[in-house]
């Protein structure tokens, strides 16, 4: 056994070392071994810790004198040409910086495991909104109290009342959440006067003070006395200021739970909706990921697409690296084939050139880390603080141990990907075919690996460039739609809740006699969320959002009937007439059609009956297209607007004074669209400009990668080259002959580039341009650029080789 | 003409190396031969390893102070598995010049330590 242990061992010495001295070392180790055998177990426990630490010591001075060995001829070869290596290692350290960035935030906010995750995934009773988007659904504390009794799957099941400023929780809750106070306690459950305070209170009105603890603070008519409060939290999914026990009387609430030991999400869905099915009434909820609670899908699909865009980037990168290896290697290939032939291995050749490369990208790496520390930096001061620490996993989002880790991880896929390609490739030749060919036969010992990798270079810096130019072209059409126009010069007019039918139908009166249209809505983005509920078509149960509107709402730019039609305002109040419209994405997936019954159902049991008058095609009424697809529209019947909005036509300020004018004591909100568009726009334009950043990059790596091409080409064919300018030949004639030698390799990675952005864009997501035109004519106009550019790049490689030396001295001679 | 051989780049010998050109400055030895008879002189404060020891005679043959001998004992007193080792004369003047070196220094610390001689009177 010890012997063949030592010798696995060995395998780990150089393969110099082992060739040379392995079979020596083997036979002292055994003739060591016999005689510590012959002493005892002592000895040999003695013996196998002397040799350990020989060995540990030994393999790593071997494997570091050839590290060093060669490290110091690969600054030697990277001295001879500063300026370029430079440049390209400037280049990369701005690659590998982007890259750490993308993909520390899309870890650590999206993939991660949270605090609170310790003990299993932390779950809630959630409504879809926003076309993917979650938020909390209030239901009844029967159906928390039913959860609790009746759920296999679910644990610590908390039921949370309250409004943004004040939240009532279980003391438990904390516990789960993973909070603790930073001063103080957290409350029992019968303290009913006893609160915690937030961070944002705790900081703004007590300055962060230990003598807030103790002193009184009233809510409402109320009295309560602090007995905690909380610091800034890793995740705090309720931001609120103020944190009291449940009062006995709280009746509505939201629901928060930990899944059991081994238990799967699906598995605590499919218990919900057999609950849900199972109850008399219908809670549009499902059970979701505590994490996603306030996350966007946008969000999820800028993050991946920056760390994907970025990620194409630093392919780029490599390849572009291989290219200038591969120039390299070229160059050194009697050295190379010496090595060969005098017993090297082929991976002693491979291990040389590895750590080549990776003395590049572990430099850019260092260089990298003071900008990676700022933009991550800089992500932080740019964001809300209040709303960015809702975000989960957002205050992990940082520079620290875990992102210098990474930077080297990707220095070291970077180095070892660009290093091994070029060198295996020359490594597998044999040294004599290489020592009698010359420059001009480089391509013989290439073969068709410098073809492939100019193919890349154009695939991957076309993808970006395309997606760059995709989405600028896709925000400017999204920007001036007509809908969106609409939405720019139109204002929402929020009544209180308190406002009496008398007051909005003055109110709208007033705006209509003055010329500004107005119209009832609770839809986005009009309106606060249409209110999710449950629905049956066709024998099926679906969760449906249904927004009130009055029937001007259709006359917005952008709707499409595929049947039926509105109801008109004198229809909205006759039972007898079908007056529901529902959009086409639903009828769809609900198979119904005009005049088919729609059954609407309560939370409390009560179902509706009603007909469907017309099936519409529902605009993307903003930049980002935030409509559901199951989406029903029921008139708003005159009266209060509860959470309705006056949707009205016209300036903020106009819309303001005739309000006033109609009802002075009226309280209002009124929104003015226009800001909200330039705050989306303003979203939009940092995502163009991340992709023509790492465009930018792009263009400048296949700018190395064209540079290396006409550089290794000209010297193969140094000679041609000046031949033909000796007879005569100008830069077109010399363009025409490069042009013609590359052509085959561009033309197969602009086809690549086609293929790789068709699959980018067969992603489905809201923001990916929508139909065939901005696609198409993206894809013209990256590979345009790219077409213009290496055009100008072979221009100017021609005139540099009319130049030359060889070409002027043959010249002179003729 | 050959130039003559500078030891000084060499100086100041590591104490295995220099243990391992004593061992071979009397006659030719193998690897393990080596080893023991250093151990022997050491008694046993010098224990080389595999690894350590061959590293050693490495970096050696790659100075071109030792190199391998062609020479080989009787059958009877041969092992195979080894490899014999002699000593250069490039090895041998290093060994000289570390040996004089030490010798420098042992003279010098045997002058700092030495009793101070009563005067006469």
């Amino acid at each position: 056994m010890s012997p063949w242990l030592y010798s696995q061992m060995l395998a780990l010495y150089p393969a110099e070392v082992r060739r040379e001295y392995g079979r020596e070392m083997r036979a002292q180790f055994l003739d060591d071994w016999r005689e510590a055998c012959r002493r005892g177990l002592l000895a040999r426990l003695l013996f196998w810790f002397h040799i350990a630490r020989d060995w540990g010591r030994t393999v790593a001075s071997a494997h570091g004198e050839i590290v060093g060995g060669d490290l110091a001829a690969a600054w030697g070869n990277l001295r001879r040409r500063p300026w370029p290596v430079a440049a390209f290692v400037l280049l990369l350290a701005a690659v590998l910086s982007i890259n750490s960035v993308g993909i520390t935030l899309a870890n650590r906010i999206l993939l991660s495991a949270l605090p609170f995750e310790s003990r299993g995934s932390l779950v809630f009773l959630a409504e879809w909104r926003e076309a993917g988007s979650l938020a909390w659904l209030p239901v009844s504390r029967a159906v928390a109290d039913t959860l609790r009794l009746r759920s296999r799957t679910l644990t610590d099941i908390a039921f949370v009342g309250g409004d943004p400023q004040r939240v009532f929780v279980p003391p438990g809750v904390f516990d789960t959440l993973g909070m603790k106070p930073a001063a103080g306690r957290i409350y029992r459950e019968d303290e009913s006067d006893a609160v915690v305070i937030g961070p944002r209170l705790w900081q703004s009105r007590y300055r962060g003070s230990y003598a807030a603890i103790g002193q009184s603070i009233r809510l409402g008519t109320r009295e309560y006395h602090i007995v905690g409060a909380l610091a800034e939290q890793p995740f705090d999914p309720f931001g609120a200021d103020i944190w009291a026990a449940p009062p006995p009387e709280l009746a509505y609430g939201i629901v928060l739970a930990r899944l059991r030991p081994g238990v799967s999400l699906q598995q605590a869905r499919e218990e919900w909706d057999a609950l849900r099915n199972g109850a008399s009434g219908y809670w549009p909820a499902e059970i979701a990921p505590l994490r996603r609670v306030f996350r966007d899908p946008v969000f999820d699909y800028i993050a991946w697409g920056a760390a994907g865009a970025f990620f194409v980037v630093l392919l780029l990168a490599c390849v572009s690296l291989m290219s200038l290896q591969l120039g390299q290697a070229v160059r050194r290939q009697r050295d190379i084939a010496i090595r060969l032939a005098m017993g090297a291995s082929r991976a002693r050749i491979v291990r040389f050139a590895v750590t080549e490369t990776m003395a590049v990208t572990l430099l850019a790496g260092l260089l990298s880390l003071p900008s990676t520390a700022l933009l991550i930096g800089a992500f932080h001061s740019g964001t809300d603080h209040w709303a960015a620490h809702r975000l989960a996993g957002w205050t992990s989002v940082r520079f620290d141990a875990a992102t210098v880790a990474l930077t080297f991880a990707l220095c070291l896929f970077a180095g070892c990907l660009a290093g091994f390609v070029p060198a295996w490739k020359f490594a597998s030749n044999d040294p004599w075919t290489m020592l009698n060919s010359g420059p001009l036969n480089a391509a013989r010992v290439t073969g068709m690996l410098r073809s492939w990798l100019l193919s890349a270079q154009i695939a991957l810096a076309g993808l970006i460039l395309f997606a760059a130019v995709a989405f600028d072209r896709e925000g400017v059409r999204r920007f001036h739609a007509p809908q969106v126009r609409y939405f720019d010069s139109t204002v929402s007019l929020e009544l209180s809740d308190t406002a009496r039918p008398v007051s909005v139908r003055n109110v709208v009166q007033r705006l209509e006699a003055s010329g500004h249209r107005t119209i009832v809505t609770s839809a986005r983005p009009f309106g606060q969320e249409p209110m999710a509920i449950g629905c049956e078509a066709g024998g099926k149960r679906y969760t449906v959002q249904m927004a009130r509107v009055s029937a001007g709402f259709f006359n917005i730019p952008g709707f499409q009937w595929v049947t039926g039609r509105p109801w008109t305002e004198s229809e909205a109040t006759r039972a007898d007439l079908p007056r529901v419209v529902i959009a086409e994405a639903f009828a769809r997936d609900a198979g119904l059609k005009a005049g088919d019954s729609l059954v609407t159902l309560n939370p409390n049991g009560r179902r509706m009956t009603d007909r469907i008058a017309g099936i519409v095609r529902v605009p993307r009424l903003d930049m980002y297209g935030v409509w559901p697809r199951q989406l029903v529209f029921v008139p708003w019947q005159h009266g209060p607007l509860g959470g309705d909005s006056l949707l009205v036509e016209g300036k903020r300020a106009e819309v303001e004074a005739i309000v006033r004018a109609a009802d002075p004591t009226l309280k209002t909100y009124v929104q003015d669209f226009a800001f909200r568009i330039r705050e989306n726009g303003l979203v939009w334009i940092g995502i163009v400009a991340t992709l023509w950043a790492a465009a930018l990059m792009a263009l400048s790596l296949a700018l190395v990668g064209a540079a290396t091409w006409m550089s290794q080409t000209f010297t193969e064919h140094g000679l041609e080259v000046a031949l033909r300018c000796a007879t005569g030949c100008r830069a077109r004639g010399l363009w025409t002959w490069a042009a013609r030698r590359v052509w085959r390799p561009l033309t197969l990675g602009a086809g690549a580039a086609v293929a790789g952005s068709a699959l980018l864009m067969a992603i489905p997501s809201r923001l990916s341009p929508r139909g065939v035109l901005t696609p198409v004519a993206a894809g013209c106009i990256a590979l345009s650029l790219l077409a213009i550019f290496w055009s100008l790049a072979l221009w100017v490689g021609s005139l540099r080789a009319m130049s030359g030396p060889q070409s002027r001295r043959l010249r002179v001679d003729n | 003409m050959k130039q003559r051989f500078d030891p000084a780049p060499f100086l100041p010998l590591p104490h295995v190396h220099f243990e391992i050109l004593v061992c071979l400055a009397e006659h030719e030895q193998h690897g393990y031969s080596i080893k023991r008879e250093i151990a022997v002189r050491t008694g046993g404060s010098i224990e080389l390893g595999p690894g350590s020891l061959y590293g050693a005679i490495r970096k050696l043959t790659e100075g071109g102070l030792i190199e391998e001998s062609d020479q080989r004992p009787e059958s009877h007193l041969d092992d195979e598995r080894r490899r014999y080792y002699r000593l250069t004369p490039d090895g041998r003047a290093v060994l000289k010049a570390e040996a004089a070196r030490l010798r420098t220094l042992v003279e010098l610390a045997e002058t700092r330590f030495a009793p101070a001689r009563p005067r006469r009177a």
